[in-house]
């Protein structure tokens, strides 16, 4: 354990030694806060709880790019500078490695997550909302990101570059986003496992309308844990590849 | 305290190493000399855990590379020919990150970082960002997160290329401080680089080991070997018979063009004498139909020149 908590403080310091970590904190509260004037609040009256479900329900897109530009570095970045040859070549087990990248990439999320709160804070002046729904809209959040994170970590470690990790980060993201528009033209039983491995459709919405659902819970979990194992087996795999 | 087995390792279907064996006592410098491409920098990753050998065994202090690679990583420090540093930290806190790394208690951990960076000179720029640094401080850096957890092997690739004469000089240095304290094992292609720094040396080239030893006994074995290339018509029986009287020789025979049937055979002797006239006569002699007798300047002679030069081009 303490070794993944290494990594990942230094990886967590990362961010913040360069312009990148402050480029994405800033760029996320422009464009979260854009959209949450034009699409949450919007012109014509609402309650209270639709603005903040339009709220989540926008951020859901934001937070899936941004998980995938936090993440795409984690270890193409390291090939590039050369660097991962240290981790390669000390006592650390590749579980280790990818951990603790995966936490450092989480807990910069829960930064983002955490500065751009005041958004749905907004809404307390002129409406009254539950204190539960920002809560539970905000774990959906952190539980899609950190399945996101986990799904650009795989594509990082079999990338060369930050780039070519970004698009198939991204396009794996995509592809399980989409899983519910191919479940429509799908026969069962292949239809209800499309459906549930979508990974927003089914999933996100409770929680933007501020219910929680345990399968939803286990499914962001699940999808999480996968791929970063995956991701863990794609580095063991390098020694023998070569 | 290392101790490599036949070991071979293929690209795809290049081979990059052929069946090399050689082991090295605790608090030995030992010099991997060959040109680009033949196969140091594979030995070195090998033997630090980033690739699996195709055959043989690699052993670090008795653990194997291969099946207990983090109990056999736990025991190296490593320098890639690249350093890899983070060019956003300061010295020490990348010393103080690669301490932790290793396993080192955090109790311990400043003690280590403190006599690092006093015996690789880098006191006046721990605070620098490593990025920032010359290549010969990042050089430095890269030695001393080798060495920071005070591993019983270090392996160094390439530890002194691209480096001016005088940064040459301090890490050759630095390399030889280390002597007795660690086992340590580095590359170079150039020979009289690694002959100041080490009392043995592992001559490598095309994936073979051609030699290893001492440099003045390699260089003196090297220079009193002569290799006699024969081509005969006859029967390699016949040969062996012909010249039984130069005694306890050391022939290889084979068909020539290597088609079995041959009429014609090839053989090539290596001994420390001339006897090319002695060998002419017995096969004329003998009955047996000597086509072509040359001698061959010793490949590895070559080899060593061109090291000795500097000829190797770039490190591989």
């Amino acid at each position: 354990m303490s070794k993944i908590l290494l990594i990942a403080r230094r990886e967590f310091g990362a961010y913040f030694a360069t312009f990148s970590g402050y480029l994405i904190l800033a760029a996320y509260l422009l464009i979260s806060g854009l959209l949450f004037n034009i699409y949450a609040l919007g012109r014509e009256a609402k309650f209270s709880q639709d603005v903040l479900a339009d709220y989540f329900y926008y951020s859901s897109g934001m937070v899936m790019v941004a998980a995938v530009i936090l993440a795409m570095r984690l270890i193409a970045e390291e090939r590039q500078t050369h660097t991962l040859v240290l981790l390669q070549t000390a006592p650390v087990t590749e579980r280790e490695v990818v951990w603790g990248k995966f936490l450092s990439a989480l807990a910069f999320f829960g930064v983002l997550l955490l500065v751009s709160l005041y958004l749905p804070a907004l809404v307390f002046i002129n409406g009254k909302i539950s204190v539960l729904q920002i809560m539970t809209g905000y774990l959906g959040l952190l539980l899609l990101g950190s399945a996101c994170i986990a799904i650009a970590l795989l594509a990082s470690s079999w990338s060369q570059s930050q780039l070519m990790a970004g698009t198939i980060g991204a396009l794996m993201v995509v592809l399980l986003l989409i899983t519910w528009m191919i479940a429509r033209i799908t026969d069962e039983p292949l239809k209800g496992l499309m459906y549930y491995l979508a990974l927003h459709n089914l999933h996100f919405r409770t929680f933007s309308r501020g219910t929680l659902h345990f399968r939803d819970v286990i499914y962001y979990c699940g999808v999480t844990i996968f791929f970063l194992e995956c991701a863990v087996r794609s580095l063991e795999s390098r020694v023998w590849r070569e | 305290m290392i101790e490599v087995t036949e070991l071979t390792k293929y690209y795809g279907a290049r081979r990059a190493l052929d069946r090399c064996s050689f082991r090295i006592g605790q608090g030995e410098i030992v010099g991997l000399v060959g040109k680009n491409g033949a196969g140091k920098t594979t030995i070195l990753k090998i033997l630090s855990g980033q690739l699996l050998p195709t055959e043989g065994q690699a052993m670090i202090d008795g653990q194997s590379v291969e099946d207990n690679s983090i109990a056999a990583r736990a025991k190296i420090g490593y320098l890639p020919e690249i350093p890899p540093l983070y060019g956003e930290m300061t010295v020490s806190n990348y010393l103080r990150f690669a301490c932790r790394l290793r396993g080192v208690p955090s109790e311990q951990t400043e003690n280590r970082v403190i006599k690092a960076v006093y015996y690789t000179g880098l006191k006046e720029v721990a605070t620098q960002r490593l990025g920032t640094l010359a290549k010969g401080y990042q050089q430095r850096v890269g030695i001393a997160q080798a060495i920071i957890h005070s591993p019983p092997v270090v392996l160094l690739d390439e530890p002194m290329a691209s480096l001016d004469p005088i940064q040459i000089v301090q890490i050759r240095d630095l390399i030889l401080s280390l002597k007795n304290q660690h086992t340590v094992l580095f590359s170079s292609h150039i020979l009289s680089e690694v002959t100041q720094i080490c009392e043995r040396v592992i001559l490598l080239d095309e994936g073979t080991i051609k030699a290893q030893g001492r440099e003045d006994e390699i260089r003196s074995e090297l220079l009193h070997r002569r290799r006699l290339s024969l081509l005969i018509r006859g029967t390699s029986d016949r040969l062996k018979e012909v010249l039984a009287p130069l005694g306890n020789i050391e022939m290889v025979i084979e068909p020539f063009d290597g088609r079995k049937g041959s009429e014609l055979i090839s053989a090539s002797i290596t001994t420390e004498q001339d006897i090319r006239e002695q060998v002419g006569r017995m096969c004329v002699e003998g009955g047996l139909g000597l086509l072509e007798l040359r001698e061959e300047r010793h490949g590895l002679e070559h080899l060593m020149l061109q090291l000795l030069e500097g000829g190797g081009s770039e490190p591989s």
